[in-house]
């Protein structure tokens, strides 16, 4: 009887402690808009007007944002894109010189994206982490697509929307904004512009073995990280809704598989 | 300092301490009370004390995998409940990932003394209660060793219960 006592007053001792641990914790809901995603198309040059709902990852709040964008603009980014050029010597060296002539051509025509998400957190009051997972919420909100550089017949796809034909299977951070179709390298990349361009320090990290691309962030976190240069880059998925920053999915996570794509060496 | 880093931290630890704290002293109190009940082994016997000592590292070891686990489960769920429901399933989750890691050293245990006792002509019991410190020590490295190698394989499959988010096909 004396040890029932014992254990259940443990138990209880325990339940209390933490609660109040998880309460200092839980961060405070910030105050939600409500819209609908979707967007509509609003002329015969296929412009659209888009507009976004989504939540945050770790925190009670939903966001709003609606932007406009040109087919036009898009095309553009998209003949530049076919003419990128590279000589690299190994798997991420490539990809990094890809990622890095993709987003420096992109900064000047996503500004006014860069813009409205940082009003939005200037009107909620954010803290720098809840930005950055706010920007990232925002991306892991569109539906995966696959982007490849062979026809989409010749892929097994399954359900998921497709468009091929892309050369490098990757689309740029415009292109990408303005159809909704990306994948998980061209996420990575409208990200890494999106949080380089509000003085983050963020790094993409692809891995050969799992034919896979990552964002992973110097930001203070916890959980699966590389260490670079004396800094812990945390890895954040961004291929599907609700993946908090240092949390790496079990069918990717042996770190030694991701190898540094694109870090901002400044 | 991070302020929520921090206090994830202190749960962490909290976690890990409370765990270990109820884990090993369940343990021992069982490890003692088999001893006495059915081998009849008293106190100052150094074998048997060996091999308490190893069941209890083999429990720690095994239950070490957990922390992390349930770490990122709370993380997971930290966003839909309040405080108090939060608690409460984060200890629940902790219950099942706790019953399965001290399932499979119990189970490795068993198989680790059925093994030795299989390999070798003695007796294996009768001779720790006669004190028989080399016996001891072996079956202690065995235990160890198996739950050394299967350690990974009782985190994965711990893993494969988290609520992680579902991805799609990449």
């Amino acid at each position: 009887m004396k040890g029932i006592i014992r254990f259940l007053t443990f138990i209880i001792v325990v339940y209390l402690v933490l609660s109040g641990l998880i309460t200092l914790q839980k961060k405070k809901p910030v105050v939600s808009e409500a819209c609908e995603d979707g967007y509509e198309e609003i002329n015969e040059r296929n412009d659209r007007w888009h507009q976004r709902d989504w939540n945050a990852i770790s925190f009670s709040s939903s966001f709003c944002a609606t932007y406009q964008s040109e087919e036009s603009v898009s095309l553009a980014n998209a003949e530049r894109r076919n003419k990128i050029t590279y000589e690299a010597f190994g798997y991420e060296d490539l990809w990094g010189t890809v990622y890095r002539s993709l987003i420096e051509d992109s900064k000047s025509t996503i500004g006014f994206l860069v813009d409205s998400l940082s009003a939005i957190s200037r009107e909620k009051q954010l803290s720098r982490s809840d930005l950055a997972e706010m920007i990232v919420a925002f991306v892991q909100d569109i539906p995966y697509s696959y982007v490849l550089n062979i026809d989409c017949d010749d892929y097994e796809t399954g359900d998921r929307p497709c468009i091929g034909n892309v050369a490098l299977g990757l689309l740029s951070p415009y292109e990408f904004i303005h159809s909704l179709y990306g994948d998980c390298d061209t996420r990575a990349v409208l990200i890494y512009t999106l949080l380089e361009e509000l003085g983050f320090d963020p790094m993409i990290v692809v891995s050969d073995e799992y034919a896979h691309a990552m964002l992973a962030l110097n930001m203070p976190a916890s959980g699966d990280h590389l260490t670079y240069r004396g800094n812990n880059y945390y890895f954040w998925e961004t291929t599907a809704k609700g993946w908090p920053i240092g949390m790496l999915p079990p069918s990717t996570n042996n770190v030694n598989y991701w190898k540094i794509a694109l870090v901002n060496e400044l | 300092m991070n302020y929520n880093i921090a206090i994830l931290g202190l749960i962490e630890i909290f976690s890990a301490i409370t765990i270990g704290i109820f884990i090993l002293a369940l343990t021992y109190k069982i490890v003692q009370w088999v001893g006495k009940k059915y081998y009849q082994i008293k106190d100052y016997n150094l074998s048997y004390s060996i091999f308490t000592a190893a069941i209890i590292i083999a429990v720690g070891i095994m239950i070490s995998g957990i922390v992390e686990p349930l770490i990122s489960s709370f993380r997971l769920l930290n966003r839909q409940s309040d405080s108090f429901t939060l608690a409460f399933k984060y200890i629940g989750t902790g219950a099942i990932y706790i019953a399965i890691a001290y399932t499979a050293t119990v189970f490795i245990g068993l198989i680790s003394t059925f093994l030795y006792s299989k390999l070798t002509p003695i007796d294996e019991f009768e001779e720790i209660r006669q004190n028989n410190v080399g016996v001891a020590l072996i079956i202690s490295s065995i235990l160890i060793t198996l739950t050394l190698l299967t350690k990974n394989g009782v985190v994965l499959l711990i893993e494969a219960i988290i609520p992680y988010p579902q991805l799609p096909p990449i």
